[in-house]
């Protein structure tokens, strides 16, 4: 188990917004949260990301408390374990999208050369034509594209999106919906997202509906035999992403990926 | 290392503005460390002419007699000034308890100084006072000939260097002189004595000539010896047989038994005198030294305040106008410590360029400033303003910095725990 957020409720003064929720995340899994307005879905994410304590219950992150560590540890874990993308992409206006791209790599005080780790990442995301132009002048499916680089320059195990399609036309939210659909498989990401987009929760592995704080499972509309198929087929192709990976690691990963990458297309 | 020096160009590049702008809010600073460098100056300036004074300077086992309402010393004799008659002097002269005295005397004669370069002469009414040579033995070079005697010394106070290159040289378009060039300059003293048309007036004139220069004196006039003053007025008195013309402003007495003080302050003060130790001296420059100290505290706390105030407000506002950042940052796992030492380094920095510059113009004021200062009133170049030195320069870059960060850091803290979701909830 990756994540486990277990019996976890929390209060906003006397306001409860989660009421004893209980959540598990596997490596590699797609997970699709839905629910009104200021129902708690983006505080799930809060907790789950170590920035908000639950006033009660527990989250563990590879079986280690997260709740209990100090605001350093959890800081590096948001850094290197978990990747962000938000509604309103929240790029930095006065950095370029390269720059927007290795911010959170500046947290080290002796950051890592990421130049070629993030010309890898814009190519697979296709920004590469974009990486020197102000969030300012991108479009929406551009700006996200760009959130999404920064949110895995670290090759983070989880992805917390909190509606990432929810400003974007239904075109561009297919190519990113396309893009998740990648990114678990190709760096066996896990991800959770926030989100009331039917595509979206299509590709998740399970959905849960938050209301009045509470989480409840619903079951995906979809053929469930041709959900198994796919979802095989994915994993199949995910291993043996991994193999090629670990074989070809350092310098050469970048030629794995454009492999794997044509494999996928 | 590559990615070291991107990450510092990369704060360069976009923090550049904030650093900016606290420099704009941290001028304060800047005036607050010129200050302190100044009121440092000041301080040992004025310490060091007190305790270098040459009649306000006291040893342990010395006493100052006063007259009895006098509140300072007054060294020209003005109608109803207060002072110690001849025969009071004699009194205190004969008690046993005394090894030495000596006198600051004073007449209340005008007397007109005359000096002459190339056929051109130019006189001046001056205050005058005498002085036991005793009095400035070791204090004033060549002490030893400082005696009644023909030409009559004189001592005068280095500013007036100026005034006399004013006066002499300049008129015959000569250079100016120097204290050398003047040291046995020749000047005539006219004493006028007595009240004029009327029986007890006459006219004194002797030849003099400038026996040393010396900014121990606080005293805008000059000194001759008070037996050359002793012997004027009773040449005065056997001539019109008028009053007694010379009294004492002060009598400096060396007691024998330092134990015996406090009889001996008693004593005296029974006979009508006011009487000062060097306690009383210290207290007074305490005292002095106390209303400096407040003055420029008073001074220094007002830059002080307003410093930490604007410092404070600039950093404050780019929490707020920043708020989204610093919650991103948070979220993409910037420590709190990153964002607060960001602030801590910032403002440091601006500190020790406020500190370093506040120095040096300190130092600039107190060079250039002392030397006009003393143009305007040629009294104080007396006192001298000594640059402050490295340590002084060590000592203000850490006080601003330290300043600057205290201001800094409230704000620092506010940005680092900062609403981690005002960049999520837009």
């Amino acid at each position: 188990m990756l994540l486990s957020v277990e019996n976890v409720s929390l209060f906003f003064g006397k306001r409860k917004i989660l009421d004893n929720v209980s959540l598990k995340i596997s490596e590699g899994e797609i997970v699709a949260i839905t629910g009104k307005s200021g129902s708690g879905k983006t505080s799930l994410l809060g907790i789950m990301s170590g920035l908000l304590d639950p006033d009660e219950g527990v989250v563990y992150y590879k079986g280690e408390n997260i709740i209990k560590w100090w605001d350093f540890k959890k800081s590096r874990y948001r850094n290197k374990e978990i990747g962000f993308v938000f509604q309103f992409f929240n790029l930095l206006p006065d950095l370029s999208a390269y720059e927007n791209i290795v911010y959170p790599s500046l947290v080290k005080f002796f950051p890592t050369d990421l130049k070629g780790e993030v010309r890898e990442l814009s190519k697979i995301l296709g920004i590469e034509h974009i990486l020197y132009q102000k969030p300012e002048t991108l479009s929406g499916g551009e700006r996200q594209r760009v959130a999404i680089a920064r949110a895995i320059i670290n090759r983070p195990k989880i992805l917390l999106a909190d509606e990432p399609t929810g400003n974007l036309d239904t075109g561009t939210a297919l190519e990113i919906k396309n893009l998740f659909l990648r990114l678990r498989d190709e760096f066996n990401m896990s991800l959770i997202i926030v989100t009331h987009d039917e595509p979206l929760i299509e590709i998740a592995d399970r959905h849960y509906h938050l209301e009045d704080g509470i989480l409840t499972e619903k079951i995906i509309k979809r053929p469930q035999r041709e959900n198994k198929t796919k979802r095989t087929a994915s994993v199949k192709k995910t291993k043996s992403l991994d193999k090629k990976a670990q074989a070809k690691a350092g310098s050469k990963s970048s030629a794995s990926r454009k492999t794997a990458d044509k494999k996928i297309k | 290392m590559k990615g070291f020096l991107y990450k510092l160009f990369f704060y360069f590049k976009h923090d550049s503005v904030n650093i900016l702008r606290s420099f704009v809010s941290g001028l304060g600073i800047l005036f607050l460390i010129a200050f302190f460098v100044m009121y440092l100056a000041v301080k040992s300036a004025v310490l060091s002419y007190i305790s270098g004074s040459l009649l306000d300077n006291l040893a342990s086992d010395e006493i100052k007699i006063l007259p009895k309402n006098a509140k300072a010393v007054e060294y020209v004799k003005r109608e109803g000034s207060p002072g110690i008659s001849q025969e009071l002097y004699s009194k205190i002269k004969s008690m046993p308890d005394f090894k030495a005295t000596s006198t600051i005397s004073r007449t209340p004669f005008s007397i007109r100084l005359k000096g002459e370069i190339l056929g051109k002469s130019r006189s001046t009414f001056v205050p005058v006072c005498g002085v036991d040579r005793n009095l400035i033995k070791d204090k004033v070079p060549r002490w030893q000939s400082f005696y009644n005697k023909k030409p009559v010394p004189i001592i005068v106070p280095k500013f007036t260097i100026d005034l006399m290159n004013n006066y002499m040289s300049s008129m015959e378009n000569l250079p100016p002189l120097s204290e050398k060039d003047f040291i046995g300059f020749p000047v005539e003293l006219k004493f006028h004595a007595g009240k004029r048309n009327t029986p007890f007036y006459k006219e004194y004139f002797f030849d003099g000539e400038v026996h040393s220069f010396t900014d121990l004196l606080n005293f805008p006039g000059v000194i001759v010896p008070t037996d050359f003053l002793a012997e004027v007025t009773a040449q005065y008195r056997r001539e019109t047989g008028g009053q007694a013309a010379l009294d004492y402003a002060v009598v400096y007495a060396r007691v024998k038994d330092p134990d015996k003080l406090p009889v001996i302050v008693s004593n005296l003060k029974s006979m009508g005198l006011k009487v000062e130790s060097q306690k009383d001296i210290a207290e007074k420059t305490q005292k002095t030294m106390g209303l400096i100290n407040e003055v420029f505290f008073a001074i220094m706390a007002v830059f002080l305040v307003v410093s930490i105030i604007s410092i404070f407000n600039s950093y404050l506002a780019i929490v707020y106008i920043r708020s989204e950042r610093f919650s991103l940052q948070r979220i993409l796992g910037f420590p709190k410590i990153s964002i607060l030492s960001a602030f801590i380094l910032e403002s440091a920095v601006v500190g020790a360029v406020y500190g370093a510059g506040g120095y040096f113009i300190g130092n600039y004021l107190l060079s250039h400033g002392g030397e006009i200062l003393s143009k305007w009133v040629p009294m104080l170049s007396a006192v001298h303003l000594e640059t402050a030195g490295a340590d002084i320069l060590f000592c203000s870059v850490l006080f601003a910095s330290a300043v600057c960060v205290i201001a800094a850091a409230i704000p620092g803290i506010f940005a680092s725990n900062i609403n981690l979701f005002k960049a999520v909830r837009k």
